[in-house]
């Protein structure tokens, strides 16, 4: 008798244990489906049976989304606003991330200080840089000259001569365009199929002394900080050109968003909105002296030489986002934007500052070397470069 | 005795005033948390408390989202 409960205790406990342990697995076992005709396995329990498997999967393992617990995803609950803003954001990080030339070349890597920077010598203090996509085109405006750099190796391949000033530079249509820093200004044409040679000098008379140069698809706009004055050149034809003076002080930065012309003026420390016919439609207060600003395809970036800051200005409707400051900021003078990051150079301070454009939060400063005088700023899509003023070269940042 | 009633009521209307002024200031005040390890300011009243507040920063700096007003999200 003794022996029998025992034995019926035994499997008693024996039955409860399987029991315990078949329900126990059943809910911690992960959920499979098939996705691109292959078993895949993620660790939520309760995503076996939703029409939208595949796209969980992606999502985790994309790091869109994580869960709502390490074993649940909650797929029937509602998203509230501050969890569409992690889904997005991270969605738009992500794609910007992977679809980088810097991820596709596996080139992540940025210089941590001035000994990585590589050098390339052009002439003399070379101001504007622009990429055309394969080659860097520098202006120097103490050689009156106009350097091609190759960026793939930052080999110096041309020298075009006879550009008295070089100032801005703008690359548009296959052509480059590069404005002379003169009284009145001049505008210089290279065709880079063309034999290596002195520029073509184009038969405009810009406002004086131009400092920077855009394009909105039909006319080319410099802002002329002397005398104040903004002038608009179209080629088509005999061409035109019309200089408008009204509502300058001292512009200085030009760029164009898309939809409008934007221009810092100096003076009184604005970013002016221009219609198409260099009228000011809005006037945004920066900081002091404002110098060349960048579009990050939301929101223009404006160095602010005076305070050393940054003033990001969102374009669609000219709300100042925020004033940064910090960061190594110290005389800032360019931005360039690579698709993620805005980098600024401080011409003072003789460094560049970084930022992660999407939430504006900083990724610090590098030194560029004393003295060198870091001026102008554009990205190849891969590096940034940059003209270091006083040492008569560009770097590869 | 007049002259006190009259001190009273003034002393009591700027102290009301007063409150008024703290209480709606502090409500319209914008938010600010740490992102990046730098202190970032929105213009939102309402998301201070949120553990996605610098994915709200981003979504909002980069035009993702507007917010329901100018000074809310409704998170």
């Amino acid at each position: 008798m003794k022996i029998k409960t025992s034995i019926a205790i035994r499997v008693t406990l024996l039955i409860s244990l399987m029991v315990s342990a078949t329900v126990v697995s059943s809910r911690l076992q992960a959920d499979s489906g098939t996705c691109g005709g292959v078993t895949t396995t993620l660790p939520f329990t309760d995503v076996t049976s939703s029409p939208f498997f595949c796209q969980i999967a992606e999502a985790y393992f994309s790091g869109l989304s994580n869960g709502t617990t390490a074993t649940t995803y909650s797929p029937g609950n509602n998203v509230t606003r501050e969890q569409m803003a992690a889904f997005v954001t991270r969605t738009m990080d992500q794609s910007l991330k992977r679809g980088s030339r810097r991820a596709a070349l596996d080139q992540y890597w940025s210089p941590v200080s001035s000994e990585f920077l590589e050098l390339t010598a052009v002439g003399g203090a070379p101001g504007s840089v622009k990429s055309d996509g394969a080659d860097l085109w520098v202006t120097n405006l103490g050689g009156d000259s106009v350097s091609r750099v190759r960026a793939s190796d930052g080999k110096l391949l041309e020298t075009w001569t006879g550009a008295e000033a070089a100032s801005a530079v703008l690359v548009s249509r296959g052509l480059i365009f590069v404005t002379g820093r003169t009284d009145p200004g001049s505008l210089y044409l290279i065709d880079p199929t063309q034999p290596v040679g002195a520029v073509t000098t184009l038969p405009f008379s810009l406002g004086a002394f131009p400092f920077s140069i855009t394009f909105d698809g039909l006319r080319i706009w410099t802002a002329n900080p002397q005398g104040g004055s903004v002038s608009l050149v179209i080629l088509a034809g005999p061409g035109i050109v019309n200089t408008v003076t009204a509502g300058f002080t001292s512009p200085i930065g030009i760029l164009y968003d898309g939809n409008n012309v934007w221009v810092t003026d100096d003076g009184p420390g604005t970013l002016l909105k221009l219609d198409s016919t260099g009228g000011i439609i809005q006037t945004v207060t920066v900081g002091t002296h404002p110098r060349y600003p960048v579009f990050d395809g939301t929101n223009i970036w404006v160095p602010n030489f005076g305070p050393s800051t940054v003033t990001v200005v969102r374009a669609s409707t000219g709300a100042v986002l925020a004033t940064l400051a910090g960061n190594g900021l110290n005389g800032p003078a360019s931005a360039a934007f690579d698709g993620e990051r805005i980098l600024v150079t401080n011409a003072t301070g003789n460094s560049v500052s970084l930022w992660k454009a999407s939430d504006l939060t900083p990724l610090g400063s590098v030194s560029t070397g004393s003295s060198t005088t870091p001026l102008g700023a554009c990205s190849d899509g891969l590096n940034f470069w940059i003209t270091l003023q006083n040492t008569g070269k560009i770097a590869r940042f | 005795m007049k002259l006190n009633k009259r001190s009273t009521f003034r002393a009591t209307m700027v102290i009301a005033l007063m409150l008024i002024i703290t209480v709606v200031s502090s409500r319209l005040q914008a938010d600010n948390g740490t992102c990046g390890g730098v202190t970032t300011t929105l213009p939102f009243t309402d998301v201070m408390s949120s553990p996605f507040f610098c994915q709200i920063a981003e979504a909002y700096f980069s035009g993702l989202t507007n917010g329901t007003t100018a000074t809310t999200y409704s998170g």
